[in-house]
């Protein structure tokens, strides 16, 4: 019964700021949720802690203190709403005629009989009042284990106003009256019975028992539309525990009973829907979860529907696991929790959730392909920060979780850069922006974009960090230049295939090279005419190369055209710089046999020019993007850092105005580069003078701007410092010069 | 342009003064003519009423007006523009029809006819005349030209060329009316069937055909589109700006052609015949993969002369104004040059239009800096309006050789979010209204370079002045929208690629993909420059950076820069009238360096992550060589 009188077609009106015609599908009824209270005998109660001290004697239990509210489908509603015959046919098992009207998928059998105080309307069946979605799934065996999954987000509230009542109407009733609350964003509550907050990731989108569930946006009232779960049967929850997509989730956790419930939020969330029509199975295809993923529901996957007081539930044979489930981000946020003693992953997700890094989303696009490799918490020691390492008192960082104010912290080493060794502690760091910028940082380098098992030893990683790869799966080490520096590699101890790439779980972190080009320049002896050759430009001058300077603050020199990319260096043999002095091609900055250095040149406007001439001849060794010498073949022209500044026709017929290009020609263990003049050169690979990877940061500020790891020295604290950027390099030996013209 | 009325009262005996100065005057001379000192007249009379009430005049326009059931239309309150033509005018028409009275016409003929007269929505006063096809499109779609010019010391105007306005700018109370002395006749062929008509352009047309390139430009209509079909769309949305969503009305296609004459092949080139273009196009186009150089075949899209001719069609309606000059909007900064980007039919390539202040020269093709060749469009010759497309004759052969490929792989390629889309030229949406925004919401399929899942509502707003946006438009969507675009063919080379948009705090987040991988994080469109996270400081805010360069340096590391110094928000309604280098509320997302190794299209992708608005204003494709000497602009 509905109060007011309403003619079926007039049903489809309501009032909501001005009338909306054809716009209603739901109205609340007469019936008062005191018409029956019902007892809650002990077992049925759900299993979790805030149901314990009613476990032996029951309780009062409203399953809602909402009214109830009325379904109906009618001609015009179904019209406005472009809810097909078809859609009809799914919901409500039957077929209906025009102008037919449905309460609930009961037919009206006879409209509109006029009476003094209403209308009233014969139905085909006697209508028993449908239960609300929640009670529905609770009630339903067949739905027990998702029912067991939702349980756990509600708990009981006492009810005063209705306990109230009650005692009024029966003066013999002496107990108290509950009502089940789930913790929603709406209409459900945000506070546990103890009154603490619900933490924002707990909530589900909405309350399944309420009632009088109406949509949050202001147009959308409770007449105007209803929700709707797809909800997964017990077979169908089990097959997906069988399945390669939920084998990350049983191998962690055995059972669905075992699933902790701080990753059921997002599962539970991706099976609600806050429109049923917006969810009806015209529009399946249309349906995205809240973070814009498809939602993939067939049709056929729907295998029965009950049209509830306040939604639709679709009972299906599949269960829609959220993106997070099923991404390479899946294995860290399923073993960021204690179910296990090892292999635990909350240092890695507390660093992806950080709101400065936001990295979940990117994890979880499945149009990508990764490789995402996860120090796991026990092994997140002996990071070395390439800020400490430019300090008088180097540290090594040791990252761990702290349960108590679940957040990452760092404890920090003493750590010797000859031996490689950590020593004592020497202070914590509970800074959240020094570790998110740390966290990000080695986050950067421990994705590829891409798979590393197809042969190549060598991949570059987001950040620009190059990886040495060897082997496959549980067999796949790993090293980058860091790793490599201290003689250590990195072995893969789990690896999980996930529906956008390879989750790799790795015995440490992957370290980035703390070396830049300068520092590999300046201490390696045969690159020392090459290095000469670099240092040698005037400081002030448009044409220096190494700058160390706000804004390009590094460990020591950066190279001043980087550019947050990577890039090779070809470094010309100390013979074949000489050789290139001897022949002309270039003059040296100081004077030796034979030859006036450019320094010595006396004359203005000769020196200015051949400092410009030396300057593009030693930027036509830096390459945009870098390539090893590995297994791979290739042969490609990539660009140089030295501009064509006129239309003499060259080898690479190179525009005007466009970088000078390298012709690479790669063959297992070679390279073999090409000049624009058409000569050649090859990577020395008889020593270890190649493939030697560096990396170019850019820190918030110089090194000595800050204070030692340990507090001592002078300057802003070290947990203030931050990496901002960088670029990173890799260097070969070449046994000739390259030239352009 | 809209015309913002002058509220100038006359009395009724200074306009019969005028009139009778006028008809004076045009009774002397065969054209029109017009006197500069006396221009402006208002009657409180609607449009209709103003001809109705002038039998003398107008009766014959008025029967047509009547049989077509049009004169309740322009007694109704709104804006329009009406050319009226004089009883002498419209009983020449139909001599010229070989008709003796209206009655002898269809009823649709003359719908079309009294529809070809009128401009709905506007009022155009000849102070608003442009020297081209003007924007505004009459009742017919169709553009109408205008031009004046002066005899005897005096102005003239004309509509499309032939009918000379013998009164001007007068004022009714629901628009102008310019009363003109020949029926507004727009050509009804399209443009292959104008070009084949016309003497001057005999060997460009025969290549066309040989190369069956007239094949793509056949296209007017979309008939299938009908915008009643998209009822679910919600058009009651109302932009922040005012406007409200409008479903477009049409889905047109468009082109334009421009062609060397006869004469200047011949005169320049020495090219007499189809032979010699075909040599002089194997000798001079560019192929960057060279084996296409040895295609025979011309009616092969790799073939040379294919290509040479491919180069001078272009798949939107792009009339003289449409070039650039149109988008210099009183945003844009008017010491800055302007560039367009333009896809042409020859693949993988791009069209470079050029604004030059120091010159104050527009529509300059393909200028090559080194040597300052050039090509232009013939000033005299240009706006040909066909049904479906526009032809203007160019000064020298436009041709995509070494140079230009050269030079277009050299340049920072700006391209405005509208100019991705052709739609939105050829449906007369991408153009500037200083105060009245105007939004539109496409529905699925309307354009053709995007793909865009089912709850995505894609919306432009054209050019308006309270928006801080290159050229004063840009791209909008709000909800969990997920849309990937094409782009035109980028050159080979590598690149850094910027994203400008404007962060406020109802912006939501979005990732953004490259070619289908993403873009580092998602982009957080909440965020404004001065957040720390991108560091933004005001240039002038800092004495140890007055210039703001190390700032930018600093936002660069941080993966962002500032909006550009070129252009500027002009109403001050949200924005303070800052330039958006300036502004807090402006700034480019750096995506990334990528390298490519040939000249082709991309994809875009845009995929909400976090609910809320997302807006685009352009897509910037920087070659890696210019970043070191790169300016603020």
């Amino acid at each position: 019964m509905i109060n007011n009188a309403y003619l079926i077609e007039m049903l489809a009106n309501y009032n909501n700021n001005g009338l909306k015609e054809g716009a209603a599908m739901r109205r609340v009824t007469a019936v008062s949720v005191l018409d029956s209270v019902p007892f809650a005998r002990s077992e049925t109660l759900p299993a979790t802690s805030y149901w314990d001290y009613y476990r032996t004697g029951g309780m009062y239990l409203l399953r809602d203190n909402t009214p109830l509210t009325l379904m109906y489908f009618t001609e015009k509603h179904l019209a406005q709403a472009q809810i097909t015959a078809d859609d009809f046919e799914v919901l409500t098992g039957t077929n209906r005629a025009t102008n037919d009207a449905h309460l609930f998928n009961i037919r009206v059998k006879t409209q509109d009989i006029t009476c003094k105080n209403g209308y009233v309307n014969v139905l085909e069946r006697v209508l028993v009042p449908p239960m609300n979605m929640a009670e529905y799934i609770n009630r339903n065996p067949e739905l027990k284990r998702f029912s067991d999954v939702l349980e756990q987000f509600c708990a009981p509230y006492y009810d005063a106003a209705n306990t109230l009542q009650y005692k009024q109407l029966n003066p013999d009733f002496q107990d108290s009256i509950f009502y089940k609350k789930y913790f929603a964003c709406v209409g459900g509550v945000s506070r546990y019975p103890s009154g603490q907050s619900v933490n924002q990731d707990m909530l589900l989108p909405f309350d399944p028992g309420w009632n009088s569930y109406a949509r949050t946006a202001s147009e959308n009232a409770l007449q105007s539309d209803m929700a709707a779960m797809f909800v997964p049967t017990n077979v169908a929850m089990e097959n997906y525990f069988d399945s390669p997509e939920g084998a990350v989730l049983k191998e962690r956790f055995g059972s669905w009973e075992n699933v902790p419930v701080d990753v059921l939020p997002l599962f539970v969330k991706r099976h609600m829907r806050s429109s049923l029509i917006e969810s009806v199975p015209s529009r399946f295809a249309n349906m995205v979860d809240e973070d814009n993923s498809e939602l993939p529901v067939k049709k056929a996957d729907v295998d029965n529907v009950y049209i509830g007081s306040n939604g639709v539930v679709y009972l299906t044979n599949k269960v829609y696991a959220p993106d997070d489930y099923i991404s390479v981000y899946g294995p860290v946020l399923l073993s960021a929790n204690d179910a296990a003693i090892n292999n635990k992953t909350k240092i890695w997700k507390w660093a992806i959730v950080q709101p400065a890094n936001d990295f979940r989303l990117y994890l979880n696009s499945l149009v990508s392909r990764y490789s995402f490799f996860v120090p796991t918490d026990e092994y997140f020691q002996n990071y070395i920060d390439p800020i400490a390492y430019a300090k008088d008192v180097p540290a090594a960082l040791r990252f761990w979780y702290n349960e108590k104010t679940m957040a990452v912290n760092a404890t920090v080493y003493n750590y010797d850069i000859a031996t490689a060794t950590t020593g004592d502690s020497i202070g914590y760091i509970t800074n959240n922006s020094f570790l998110a910028n740390r966290l990000l940082d080695l986050l950067n380098m421990h994705i590829v974009v891409g798979g590393v098992e197809n042969g190549k030893n060598y991949y570059l990683t987001k950040g620009n960090v190059a990886l040495r790869v060897e082997g496959s799966a549980e067999n796949l080490k790993v090293w980058a230049g860091g790793n490599m520096q201290r003689n250590e590699f990195v072995n893969v101890n789990k690896h999980y295939q996930q529906s956008n790439g390879f989750t790799y779980f790795i015995d440490r972190p992957i370290q980035t090279p703390v070396q830049s080009v300068y520092k590999v320049l300046s201490t390696t002896p045969d690159f020392s005419e090459f290095f000469a050759l670099l240092a040698g430009f005037p400081a002030s001058g448009s044409s220096v190369v190494f700058v160390n300077k706000t804004n390009y603050f590094g460990i020591d020199f950066n190279i001043k055209f980087f550019n947050t990319f990577n890039y090779t260096v070809y470094v010309p043999s100390n013979q074949a710089i000489a050789n290139a002095v001897q022949a002309g091609i270039i003059k040296p900055w100081d004077s030796r046999v034979d030859v006036i250095g450019i320094n010595d040149l006396t004359d203005a406007t000769e020196k200015a020019a051949e400092i410009l001439k030396l300057e593009r001849f030693v930027r036509y060794h830096f390459q945009d993007n870098s390539v090893f010498v590995d297994t791979h073949t290739l042969n490609r022209q990539f660009q140089s850092a030295t501009i064509k500044q006129d239309n003499a026709s060259t080898h690479f017929a190179t525009f005007r105005n466009k970088y000078y290009k390298i012709g690479v020609a790669a063959s297992p263990g070679q390279l073999t580069l090409t000049t624009e003049k058409n000569t050649q050169a090859k990577v020395v690979t008889d020593g270890n003078l190649y493939n030697i990877m560096t990396r170019d940061f850019v820190f918030s500020n110089k090194p000595s701007a800050f204070k030692n790891p340990d507090g001592t020295g002078s300057g802003t604290d070290y947990s203030g410092s931050s990496i901002v950027t960088s670029s990173t390099a890799v260097i070969h030996m070449i046994d000739n010069v390259l030239v352009f013209q | 342009m809209k015309t913002i009325l002058r509220t100038k009262h006359k009395t009724k005996d200074s306009l019969l003064k005028f009139l009778i100065m006028t008809s004076i005057f045009v009774s002397g001379l065969s054209s029109c003519l017009d006197n500069p000192d006396v221009i402006d007249t208002f009657t409180d009379e609607m449009m209709g009423e103003y001809v109705t009430n002038r039998p003398d005049q107008f009766s014959e326009f008025t029967k047509l007006l009547d049989t077509t059931d049009v004169t309740g239309l322009l007694n109704a309150y709104g804006e329009y523009t009406l050319f009226a033509p004089t009883n002498e005018a419209m009983q020449a028409f139909y001599q010229s029809q070989n008709k003796s009275s209206l009655d002898e016409f269809t009823l649709d003929t003359l719908q079309k006819i009294a529809y070809d007269h009128i401009i709905k929505g506007y009022k155009v006063k000849t102070e608003d005349f442009i020297d081209g096809l003007m924007p505004f499109l009459t009742m017919s779609d169709r553009f109408v030209s205008t031009s004046s010019r002066t005899e005897n010391s005096m102005l003239f105007y004309f509509i499309n060329e032939k009918s000379a306005i013998t009164v001007r700018d007068i004022e009714v109370s629901n628009g102008i009316v310019h009363v003109i002395n020949h029926v507004v006749q727009p050509s009804a062929l399209t443009i292959v069937q104008s070009i084949a008509v016309n003497p001057k352009f005999t060997l460009f047309y025969e290549a066309l055909l040989k190369t069956e390139l007239w094949k793509e430009l056949l296209l007017t209509r979309d008939d299938s589109y009908n915008p009643d079909d998209y009822s679910y769309i919600d058009v009651t949305f109302i932009q922040g700006g005012g406007s409200k969503d409008e479903l477009p009305l049409s889905r047109k296609y468009g082109y334009t052609v421009l062609m060397e004459s006869d004469d200047t092949y011949r005169d320049l080139y020495g090219i007499d015949n189809i032979e010699q273009l075909k040599a002089y196009a194997t000798a001079n186009v560019y192929h960057e993969n060279p084996d296409d150089a040895t295609v025979a075949d011309i009616t092969d899209r790799r073939n040379s002369l294919n290509k040479f001719i491919a180069y001078h069609l272009i798949d939107k309606k792009l009339t003289y104004s449409k070039f650039i000059d149109d988008y210099d909007t009183d945003h844009m900064i008017k010491t800055y040059d302007m560039y367009e980007y333009i896809e042409t039919m020859c693949p993988n390539t791009l069209l470079e239009v050029k604004k030059e202040r120091a010159t104050a020269e527009t529509n300059l093709l393909n200028k090559i800096t080194e040597t300052g060749e050039v090509v232009h469009i013939n000033k005299d010759y240009k706006d040909i309006d066909a049904t479906n497309g526009v032809y203007h004759e160019i000064d020298k052969i436009l041709i995509y050789n070494r140079a230009v490929a050269g030079e277009l792989s050299s340049k920072r390629l700006r391209i405005d979010a509208a100019a991705f889309f052709p739609e939105f030229t050829n449906n007369n949406m991408r153009y500037y209204d200083p105060s009245k925004p105007r939004s539109w919401v496409f529905p699925k399929g309307y354009i053709k370079k995007l793909r865009a899942s089912e709850t995505t509502r894609f919306c432009y707003l054209n050019a308006y002045g309270g928006y801080l946006d290159y050229q004063g438009d840009e791209i909008y969507l709000k909800g969990m929208y997920d849309f990937e675009l094409e782009t035109p063919a980028i050159p080979a080379g590598t690149y850094e690629i910027r994203f400008g948009y404007q962060p406020t705090g109802g912006r939501g987040a979005a990732q953004l993909y490259w070619d289908g991988v993403p873009c580092g994080i998602p982009l957080d469109l909440r965020i404004l420059a001065n957040d720390p996270l991108i560091g933004f400081e005001e240039p002038g805010s800092n004495s140890e950076d007055p210039n703001g360069y190390e700032n930018d340096k600093m936002m660069r590391n941080r993966g962002y820069m500032k909006g550009p110094s070129t252009y500027k928000d002009v109403l001050g309604v949200w924005y303070g009238k800052r330039i958006a280098r300036n502004s807090p509320q402006y700034v480019r997302r750096i995506l990334g360096t990528y390298t490519f190794t040939e000249s082709k299209s991309h994809f875009f992708k845009v995929k909400a992550v976090r609910e809320g608005q997302f807006m685009f204003d352009f897509l910037e494709f920087v070659p890696v060589e210019l970043i070191e000497t790169e300016g603020i602009d």
